[in-house]
């Protein structure tokens, strides 16, 4: 269970990265979501212990990360892969993931050889173990780059931005792969793919600005879009007052994906709302001024 | 943190970073071929050297001074970015989140770059000391010139390795090899009467104390402040590497105090 109190970081030249997050993660896949720039990858940082708070609290399981000692204890029990993957491109697969076992605390000659033999196999490089990382694709990597992650079996399990980079069929393994890790374990996911999210996490939050825009489960955050979710085809561009999800162009017309409070033209066709709807309305609603008069159209 | 799980990662880091640095071509390559260039010019000559012995242990002695200055110097210059290199490539944040003691990890990465730099001057050291023995029919200068490189080269090594794995950090690989260099050459080429250096004083990492004490090579007493001496070639060595562990301490601490 990880409990956040009023968390803040800010960097050099005032830069508020987080600003006042309160959060509580349990068991299970949880996604955070946000555009580029949001805080995800700060408030990751924190949680893996790599960069300290500016204020607040963060409890880990009874462990304040505020202090060495607790700290160190929840490291012992973290799995965590970065947005940027670093490797030593000179090592081989095996070697890596030996070298960050020995840092993990798996002194044991065996059991650390055991769970080397079992991540890899689980991730499907074990063919390719002895193979230098400088010759693995990006996918690849990534693979890896889990694989150090699950070495220690961690309680708790960070990725940040994890498909990042890959295609489809990959980014399909890996969705499948941490859910199926999710069981038993907290796997927090940061991503700005909704996707990726949606795909995976029953719970979820919503960071922007540094701050928390929605905190529960992906059944409410899209339900906050329903009947606000509208498909039209239509030439020309969208109505003004509607924000667009997406669009296929079909010859001449295009098939737009709207989020209007009203109908947003006669033409326009009530849809379901999912979860990349409600984030998209979320987005929206809080960049409108608090007094925004929603008018429907005459 | 237990003592079994920090020697763990000292030796797995050691382990980890001799493998990568082992299989760097110019590690071999750059000692190599400053000693190609120097056999071809006539450098390690044989002098008036006899097959006496402390003729010839003032010739292994001057050798590996020569060694010193001329290998060494690249190695120094190549082992700049290997505590910078985890930033580099992106490991770092990696690193970091593990539970593994920064300490830890640095004293791992400097027995594992001074043993892959001591396994290339070894073999480029044997080469030299093999090659005595042939031209002077005289197997017993194999155990010399064991000495020699224990008690001349490891020490240079060990000093120089410390500085290259700190010093970047603050100033910058580039900067750091640019100021090694220089350095290395004005301060142990320079006589002293000229202009007074640390290389004249038991801080010179080339082993000059050292050569002088324990091989009586008695040009050195020109350069050295006091003279040679037994004393002094031991205090000259013990200062190496007290300084390289002071420094790597110092450093280590910063390190942890930093990722707090």
């Amino acid at each position: 269970m990880i409990t956040i109190r009023s968390l803040t970081k800010t960097y050099r030249r005032n830069l508020t990265a987080l600003d006042g997050i309160d959060l509580d993660i349990g068991t299970g896949m949880v996604g955070l979501l946000g555009a580029n720039g949001a805080g995800k990858t700060t408030l990751l940082r924190i949680l893996a212990g790599i960069l300290p708070a500016s204020s607040g609290t963060i409890m880990v399981d009874g462990h304040d990360l505020r202090t060495p000692e607790g700290k160190r204890v929840v490291k012992r029990d973290l799995g965590y892969l970065p947005q940027d993957l670093g490797i030593y491109p000179d090592l081989t697969a095996r070697g890596f993931l030996d070298y960050i076992a020995i840092l993990k605390g798996m002194d044991g000659k065996r059991e650390r050889h055991a769970a080397i033999e079992s991540v890899l196999s689980l991730v499907g490089l074990d063919s390719v173990a002895n193979r230098r990382l400088k010759t693995f694709s990006g996918g690849m990597k990534r693979r890896v780059g889990i694989a150090q992650a699950l070495l220690n079996r961690p309680g708790l399990l960070i990725v940040d931005e994890p498909t990042a980079g890959l295609d489809p069929e990959e980014r399909v393994r890996f969705r499948t792969l941490l859910s199926s890790l999710a069981a038993d374990r907290t796997v927090l996911l940061s991503t700005h793919i909704v996707e990726d999210v949606a795909s995976t996490s029953q719970d979820l939050a919503v960071l922007a600005r540094g701050r928390v825009l929605y905190s529960g489960s992906a059944v409410g955050l899209a339900a906050t879009a329903t009947d606000r979710v509208w498909t039209l085809t239509r030439t020309g561009p969208p109505p003004e007052d509607a924000v667009v999800v997406s669009v296929i162009h079909r010859g001449d017309a295009a098939e737009y994906r709207l989020i209007a409070d009203y109908q947003p033209d006669a033409a326009a066709v009530p849809a379901r709302a999912g979860l990349e709807d409600g984030y998209m309305a979320l987005m929206h609603d809080q960049r409108l001024p608090a007094a925004h008069p929603r008018q429907p159209l005459s | 943190m237990s003592a079994r799980t920090l020697s763990g990662t000292l030796l797995g880091t050691a382990r980890s970073e001799y493998r990568m640095l082992i299989r760097r071509w110019p590690l071999w390559c750059l000692p190599a071929a400053v000693v190609a260039i120097l056999l071809a010019t006539g450098g390690f000559g044989f002098g008036t050297a006899s097959s006496d012995p402390s003729s010839m242990a003032r010739l292994v002695g001057q050798q590996a001074i020569g060694v010193n200055l001329l290998v060494l110097v690249a190695i120094g210059a190549l082992l700049a970015d290997r505590w910078v290199r985890d930033r580099q490539l992106g490991v770092e944040e990696l690193l970091f989140a593990t539970a593994a003691s920064p300490v830890s990890r640095l004293w791992g990465k400097y027995l594992g770059v001074v043993a892959a730099a001591a396994t290339t001057l070894l073999v480029v050291w044997a080469v030299l000391a093999a090659r005595l023995a042939i031209h002077f029919g005289d197997l017993s200068i194999a155990g010399t010139a064991a000495l020699a490189y224990l008690v001349l080269v490891l020490p240079g090594l060990a000093f120089v390795a410390a500085f290259g794995l700190v010093m970047p950090r603050l100033v910058g690989v580039r900067l750091y090899q640019v100021l090694f260099i220089g350095y290395w050459f004005w301060g142990n080429l320079v006589p002293q009467h000229v202009m007074p250096t640390l290389s004249g004083t038991w801080l010179t990492p080339i082993g000059k104390y050292a050569d002088a004490g324990l091989f009586a090579h008695s040009s050195h007493s020109l350069l050295l402040t006091g003279g040679g001496s037994t004393a002094a070639a031991y205090g000259s060595i013990a200062l190496l590497a007290g300084i390289a562990v002071l420094l790597l301490t110092v450093f280590g601490l910063a390190e942890r105090r930093r990722l707090r």
